[in-house]
């Protein structure tokens, strides 16, 4: 029962037609003949959208031969690049776009959740959104009516279920379509990056909702950039790359080829030096990221610490500067910022010592950051330049 | 259980048990879908379901207007009032025409789902077929008033008899019909955006071509005329039997029959109904067909 394979995967490719560059036309009567001619190029082109002929360099492979399986139980972890086919894949599983070649079969009531929220209408309360959303997501109305208040306590917005949905912020619309999705009861989910909405707090409450469906012995396909919530949920992963797969195993292994997969593309930001100019009265010289065996890294595990070293010269003592110091997250929100501003006492950077000065902090380990790649810094000079 | 099979679809695979299942299983959504559209188009609107009324009614007032006082149209009967002889008409028209484009660009509006979800997109056109229905009952009741008050102000104008019993028959060969060219049109539309425009000019093009705003005996004397002009013998034959296949001829000459009666409405047209149910049954059909072949692909040209 444990081993039951339900999901199988053979030989899927999927081809999407690209858009080229259309042509130039130099002369009036080029552009006049191709105004005459373009009901006709429209046509053409919306008529290859569904239609292949031969293989042209406008046809592009989503997906191409991937083969896998899915026993009951598991949860698998897709991992890739932006572009990499991940999301392709889930919906050729979803059933929302045919494959161009290859076969699946599934064993059990799938949902997909592919994006929180689908179907909400604006004009219709809370209420009449979670019928829609649900009904929208394979529940029936009895279900509905039956898991009503739970969908309701676990949104949070009770309070306004009753009010138009377009009247709700953003953050009360996330939670609601979350909500809903959360109490469908699948024996295979299948979740595309819905994580990177909604506030911290809730986005903990989600995973651990979705921890709970995994326990239950239901079957997770799980698609996110955000390694630690992979690595908190899923057993297994593949590795896609522009529509292949070029790994399986174990999360640990899969994200550790994903890095080392990234690594390549990106350059060392390990380490970053700024160039000496004179005519500015405060510099910034350095830049470093090192785990606690003093190495300097550009990327480092979910259950590391971080230490950030920034060293700065001063050249005229001023009360004008201070140093900020701002996490941001995948999304360039602010995760938490710091700043040597003191104003009790007036203490800042700017009363430094003319002279080299260097400042530590420290991620501690098991920070739940949405991505740990997309650390940013802001040093602000006069509180409005930003280097 | 049973597997799941994802794979191509021949497109020879139109219709099986399965999604007829299928189609079942999911008839909740169906029914939410229905809701959501009655209830969202009058939101925030002072008059709300009071412009189910006033659209009808406006237009008949300009057409009573414009063809009793302007371009004098021939009746049959004097004794049958224009305004009944039209309005009874425009509102299975009215019904028509807006299920017709609301259904054409329904799976346009209901892009968000079909790129999202899975579900049998055969849902999203029929959603339209069934919600427009409210509007036509409530111009149905608008109607029932009027004949009431010419049965009671001008005695012999209305004379309803048993005939009235079809009426199920011909609503329902209505909506058949705007059905079946629905599938064709929104299952091109989502790809060749024309169609919205082209569905907005065919439905102008068919209140004139149907008796709406003229009595059918003047088909007689269009198609004569047809005749002299072509030259060609038999033409006028050809040309009438062809427009009994126009199921909105039959359907609105049904509702006369149904709803005014009197001696130039005394029997029901069955041939002109038998002919529109055929041309309806084919419509539908193929547009089942044609809606399952291109469904595969909507996810990916919306």
């Amino acid at each position: 029962m444990e081993n039951k394979t339900v999901i199988k995967v053979e030989r899927l490719s999927k081809r999407y037609r690209i858009g080229l560059r259309e042509e130039m036309h130099d002369s009036l009567a080029a552009s006049m003949a191709a105004f005459l001619k373009s009901p006709f190029k429209s046509f053409k082109k919306l008529k290859n959208l569904s239609s292949f002929g031969d293989e042209s360099e406008d046809v592009f492979w989503a997906l191409k031969d991937i083969s896998f399986e899915v026993k009951q139980g598991d949860a698998l972890g897709i991992i890739g690049m932006n572009g990499a086919g991940k999301s392709t894949l889930l919906k050729v599983l979803s059933r929302i776009t045919e494959p161009t070649s290859g076969e699946i079969s599934i064993k059990g009531r799938v949902a997909s959740l592919l994006e929180v929220g689908t179907g909400f209408h604006a004009d219709l309360t809370g209420r009449e959104n979670i019928f829609l959303n649900g009904t929208i997501l394979g529940m029936t109305r009895k279900e509905i009516n039956q898991k009503m208040e739970e969908i309701i306590e676990f949104s949070g917005v009770r309070k306004f279920i009753d009010t138009p949905v377009k009247r709700y912020s953003s953050g009360m619309r996330v939670r609601l379509a979350f909500s809903v999705a959360a109490h469908l009861d699948p024996e295979i989910l299948i979740i595309d990056e819905v994580l990177a909405v909604g506030d911290y707090e809730f986005q903990n409450k989600c995973i651990g909702k979705m921890q709970d469906v995994a326990r239950g012995g239901k079957t997770i396909l799980f698609v996110s950039h955000n390694m630690a919530a992979i690595n908190q949920l899923c057993s297994r992963a593949i590795l896609l790359k522009q529509g292949q797969k070029i790994a399986d195993g174990t999360v640990s292994e899969i994200i550790e080829a994903y890095k080392n997969a990234n690594i390549s593309s990106t350059s060392d930001l390990g380490f970053v030096s700024f160039p000496s100019n004179n005519d500015i009265p405060f510099q910034l010289l350095e830049l470093s990221f090192k785990n606690a065996q003093h190495e300097t890294l550009n990327h480092f595990e979910y259950v590391e610490s971080i230490f950030v070293s920034m060293r700065f010269k001063i050249k005229t003592v001023s009360p004008n500067y201070y140093i900020n110091f701002t996490l941001l997250d995948i999304n360039e929100l602010n995760v938490f910022t710091t700043t040597d501003e003191d104003y009790t006492d007036g203490y800042s950077a700017g009363n430094l010592p003319v002279g080299e000065h260097t400042y530590n902090f420290t991620i501690p380990a098991n920070t739940p950051l949405i991505c740990f790649f997309a650390t940013g810094f802001t040093l602000l000079y006069s509180s409005s330049k930003d280097y | 259980m049973n597997d799941l099979k994802i794979k191509k679809r021949h497109s020879w695979q139109l219709f099986s048990k399965q999604d007829f299942f299928e189609l079942i299983k999911f008839r909740d959504l169906l029914f939410t879908l229905i809701k959501r559209d009655v209830s969202v188009v009058y939101k925030q609107s002072v008059i709300g379901f009071g412009w189910a009324v006033i659209k009808p009614v406006v237009q008949m007032v300009i057409f009573t207007f414009l063809f009793t006082y302007i371009a004098k149209v021939q009746m049959d009967d004097d004794t049958i009032p224009y305004t009944v002889f039209n309005f009874v008409a425009l509102v299975p028209f009215t019904y028509f025409s807006s299920a017709l484009t609301a259904s054409t660009g329904s799976l346009i509006s209901n892009e968000a789902f079909i790129t999202k979800v899975y579900f049998p997109r055969l849902i999203i056109p029929l959603v339209p077929i069934i919600a427009k229905l409210v509007d036509f009952g409530i111009a149905m009741i608008v109607l029932g008033f009027m004949l009431f008050y010419y049965h009671q102000t001008q005695p012999g104008s209305i004379n309803i008899n048993s005939n009235i019993l079809f009426l199920p028959i011909l609503i329902i060969l209505l909506m058949m019909f705007s059905f079946g060219i629905s599938l064709w049109f929104s299952a091109l539309a989502i790809q060749y955006r024309d169609l919205n425009q082209i569905v907005t000019f065919l439905a102008q093009f068919m209140m004139y071509a149907a008796p709406i705003v003229w009595p059918f005996s003047r088909l007689k004397e269009i198609s004569s005329t047809l005749e002299t002009a072509t030259g060609v013998s038999g033409i006028a034959n050809v040309f009438e039997n062809i427009y009994s296949f126009f199921p909105l001829t039959g359907i609105i000459e049904g509702f006369r029959t149904c709803l005014i009666g009197g001696n130039s409405y005394s029997e029901m047209p069955w041939n002109l109904i038998v002919n529109g149910t055929i041309m309806s049954l084919f419509l539908l059909i193929s547009g089942i067909y044609f809606f399952r072949s291109k469904e595969s692909i909507f996810a990916d040209v919306a």
